[in-house]
């Protein structure tokens, strides 16, 4: 549950227009001037402003809903305010004012996590010297301009930022590995953008690859040719489906026995795949990549294996339900060559 | 003593009543009363009769506030009401006898060691004057000289309505009553309309205790457009049910079959539904029973009126609702904080269930995984899921409108191209565990991912199905998205 509102006291003196310091006769005095003009018959916000008002100090109505959505929209804009300034800020004032907002927001969950978003960066002074190079600076004023957005606005911005990186990628891959060094903190705030700028080339190899191979084949995916759906489920007395499972079984084997060759070749005895290469100078990117696709092979194979023995073996009513449950669109059609 | 003036030079001689002073009555108009000035000031000179000018002004800025004040007392309430609010023509004020003595009221009402009251100008209605009192700060003179008015003269809407105002302010000014005795009271010489009725109803929404109170039932009994009683009686249902206090629907029913003839059918139709809307979530048996009965009630309301079937569509839409909320508070996986926000937006206004939507909301999308999954669990109920949609969109208009999205439909496709291609999309169900991922870290809807790849022939699940179908079809995940959209707007 949210927590306590704060003091409605100087919201309902705001909506009457009187002070907040404003005495029990000033209240009362404005109370029935106002109402008289009213006809008696005040707006209901404002009536409840007035009641919160006059009601003894021990006893005060709760907000009205509305009267809280206002209070809502108000700090809004005031959470707004302070995550522009959040890193012009010194870090003593800002984690003053964090600490008022919080207070008066806990009623609010999501501005209570807005601001709870935000409580990372309380500590860290940015300051360009501190931080490297004029390049590291650079970075890192990206990274503390994202953290300080709203996810929407964050994403958002974040893909302009990438965008504009990429003519020099390979420059603020370093950038950003020296930034992970001198400022691991401020890194962690926006590990998104980082971790998109190290795995970049990564990534476009990936899909230049896979579109390649795709523009090569100059054919559709299989889904879009085939008459019948890519996979049906083989009949369980059916003899071409027992004969697929089998065939499946041998290559698997077969195929795990080149794997583990593969892997003996590269030096490990153990039967446990091998740690993930981080040694760049040591790697060979054809080694690796040909490990990559058989494992994926294999994965794929067992996977397959996996859907048939579900098929056929352990059928029932309740696992076909649960299959055709609506959302499910059953396994994609194999990608790519 | 001037040569022109009528006034004595000596300010002491001067009659203290600003009207008599100015010569003018209290019913003269605006510019009446500045005439009189300005023709009794163009006998002073400023500078060597500053008292005088003074003096006289100070009489015409008193007479035009009291003309000022007089003209809003008697403009009929009406005006001033919020235009939704509908009102019966006001009734003929009661009239005021001539020879009420006003200080002798004030004098009856008020304690031995009082104050005693500031003399009013002669001939005006007691009741303006005294409120005047109030306003001038004899707040204690004035309540007792309005009771004094009531005791005399029975229950006026304006005796009331200023005396309930005035314990507004000053609670302490009569420790036996509440200010809405006092709208009671007044309600109670009249009927279920005009201010008195639009300020109760106020008092009723936020006081399910007042609501359950027998003064407010004998209510039911006054003269009363339907819809008012139609009112009176669903505010109180709604304080019943959540007190179970099942005799005070059944009691209302019975007063009001006296009250509203069957001909009354949508009244009569209102009146059901509001019952069921309230009564169909309780697992009491009383609630139960009386919920079929009220069911089968308005299947027997003869109407074919386009509101009426409105009002039977909604009943159906929440049997749907509430059979599928039921189905689900068995099973584990949906979250039982999400199955109570159901009836709540069902039966409560929106104000009311938005902090405990949004403290549900708080807890459940720091894993958005298991909220999908949570979402999932309620999908088999459509109307369920329906319901948690409309609650989103309830609480959209509440929030600032979402930034127009800076980023072009090609910049937004490369997004979603590269994630696709990436992604490991042989199963849907994992897979879309890593979209709801995606979708929420770059801020796209799940519902533009599949406009943007619509046309692609490399997203084909099966033969039959796109991706992009799915993808859109796909209503816990949209709803997942949406709600973190909406949470972190």
């Amino acid at each position: 549950m949210p927590n306590a509102a704060p003091d409605p006291g100087p919201w309902a003196a705001r909506e009457v227009g009187l002070s907040p310091d404003a005495t029990r006769a000033e209240i009362r005095a404005g109370l029935l001037r106002e109402v008289t003009r009213d006809g008696f018959v005040p707006p209901p916000l404002r009536q409840q402003a007035w009641e919160i008002l006059s009601a003894p100090r021990d006893s005060a109505p709760p907000w009205p809903p509305a009267a809280l959505l206002a209070e809502e929209a108000r700090l809004r804009g005031e959470i707004d305010d302070f995550a522009a300034s959040f890193f012009a800020t010194p870090v003593e004032v800002r984690r003053r004012r964090w600490q008022e907002l919080s207070a008066v927001c806990a009623f609010s969950p999501p501005l209570a996590a807005r601001l709870a978003a935000l409580e990372p960066g309380l500590g860290l002074d940015l300051r360009p010297g501190d931080i490297g190079n004029p390049r590291t600076a650079q970075l890192a004023s990206h990274v503390a301009g994202l953290f300080v957005l709203a996810p929407a606005a964050r994403a958002a911005q974040r893909q302009a930022v990438l965008r504009s990186l990429q003519t020099d990628i390979a420059g603020w891959e370093e950038t950003a590995r020296q930034l992970l060094a001198v400022s691991p903190a401020l890194a962690a705030l926006e590990p998104t953008l980082l971790a998109s700028i190290l795995g970049f080339r990564e990534q476009q190899q990936r899909l230049a690859r896979l579109r390649e191979g795709r523009q090569h084949s100059g054919r559709l995916p299989p889904a879009r040719r085939a008459v019948a759906p890519v996979r049906p489920a083989p009949a369980p007395s059916s003899p071409s489906a027992g004969g697929g499972r089998a065939l499946g079984w041998v290559a698997v084997v077969v195929i795990g026995i080149v794997v583990r060759v593969c892997i003996g070749g590269l030096g490990s005895r153990s039967s446990s795949p091998p740690p993930p290469q981080i040694d760049i100078p040591k790697f060979d990117p054809e080694e690796h990549e040909r490990t990559r696709k058989m494992i994926e092979e294999i994965e794929r194979l067992q996977r397959m294996n996996r859907e048939n023995e579900e098929q056929n073996k352990k059928r029932n009513p309740r696992d076909e339900q649960e299959r055709l449950r609506p959302g499910d669109a059953g396994p994609a059609p194999r990608r790519g060559p | 003593m001037s040569g022109t003036s009528p006034l004595p030079a000596d300010v002491g001689q001067w009659p203290s009543d600003p009207y008599d002073l100015l010569g003018v009555s209290n019913r003269a108009a605006p510019d009446e009363v500045n005439a009189a000035h300005d023709r009794l000031a163009a006998a002073f000179d400023p500078a060597r009769a500053p008292e005088q000018c003074r003096r006289l002004k100070a009489a015409r800025d008193a007479v035009l506030r009291d003309l000022e004040l007089l003209l809003l007392l008697e403009t009929p309430l009406t005006l001033q009401l919020q235009p939704a609010v509908e009102l019966s023509p006001p009734r003929p004020e009661s009239p005021q006898p001539d020879d009420f003595d006003l200080s002798e009221a004030l004098r009856a009402a008020a304690p031995p060691d009082a104050i005693a009251p500031a003399p009013l100008p002669l001939g005006r209605t007691p009741v303006i004057g005294l409120w005047q009192m109030a306003l001038t700060g004899q707040e204690s003179e004035a309540y007792r000289g309005l009771v004094a008015l009531l005791d005399r003269d029975g229950a006026t809407a304006e005796v009331c309505l200023r005396l309930y105002w005035l314990l507004t302010a000053r609670p302490e000014l009569d420790r036996e009553h509440a200010p809405r005795d006092w709208l009671v009271h007044g309600l109670r010489g009249g009927e279920l309309s005009g201010p008195l009725w639009e300020l109760y109803r106020r008092v009723l929404a936020d006081d399910a205790d007042e609501a359950l109170s027998r003064h407010c039932a004998g209510l039911l009994d006054l003269p009363a457009e339907p819809d008012a009683l139609v009112e009176l009686a669903l505010v109180r249902w709604q304080a019943a049910v959540r007190a179970q206090q099942w005799d005070v629907l059944t009691g209302d029913l019975q007063a009001l079959r006296e009250r509203l003839p069957a001909s009354e059918r949508l009244a009569w139709a209102r009146l059901w539904s509001g019952a069921l809307d309230q009564l169909t979530w309780s697992d009491a048996k009383a609630a139960r029973n009386l919920a079929s009965r009220c069911f089968q009630s308005l299947g027997e309301v003869l109407s074919d009126s386009p509101q009426v079937t409105e009002v039977r569509k909604r009943q159906h839409l929440l049997r749907d609702l509430a059979a599928g909320w039921r189905s689900l508070r068995p099973e584990l996986e949906a979250p039982p904080p999400l199955l109570a926000l159901i009836p709540l937006s069902w039966s409560r206004p929106f104000p009311e269930v938005r902090p405990k939507l949004l403290a549900f909301l708080a807890e459940a999308l720091r894993v958005p995984r298991s909220f999908l999954m949570a979402l999932d669990a309620i999908q088999a109920r459509p109307a369920v899921l329906a319901q948690f949609g409309r609650l989103l969109e309830l609480l959209q208009e509440t929030l600032p409108p979402p930034p127009l999205e800076a980023r072009s439909s090609s910049d937004l496709a490369e997004l979603a191209l590269a994630f696709l291609d990436t992604a490991d999309r042989s199963y849907y169900r994992p897979f879309r565990t890593l979209l709801l991922e995606f979708c929420l870290r770059e801020a796209m809807a799940p519902e533009t991912l599949a406009e943007l790849i619509a046309d692609n022939p490399y997203y084909w699940l099966s033969a039959e199905r796109h991706l992009s179908a799915a993808v859109a079809d796909d209503e816990s995940l949209c709803l997942a998205y949406r709600a973190h959209r909406l949470f972190w707007a």
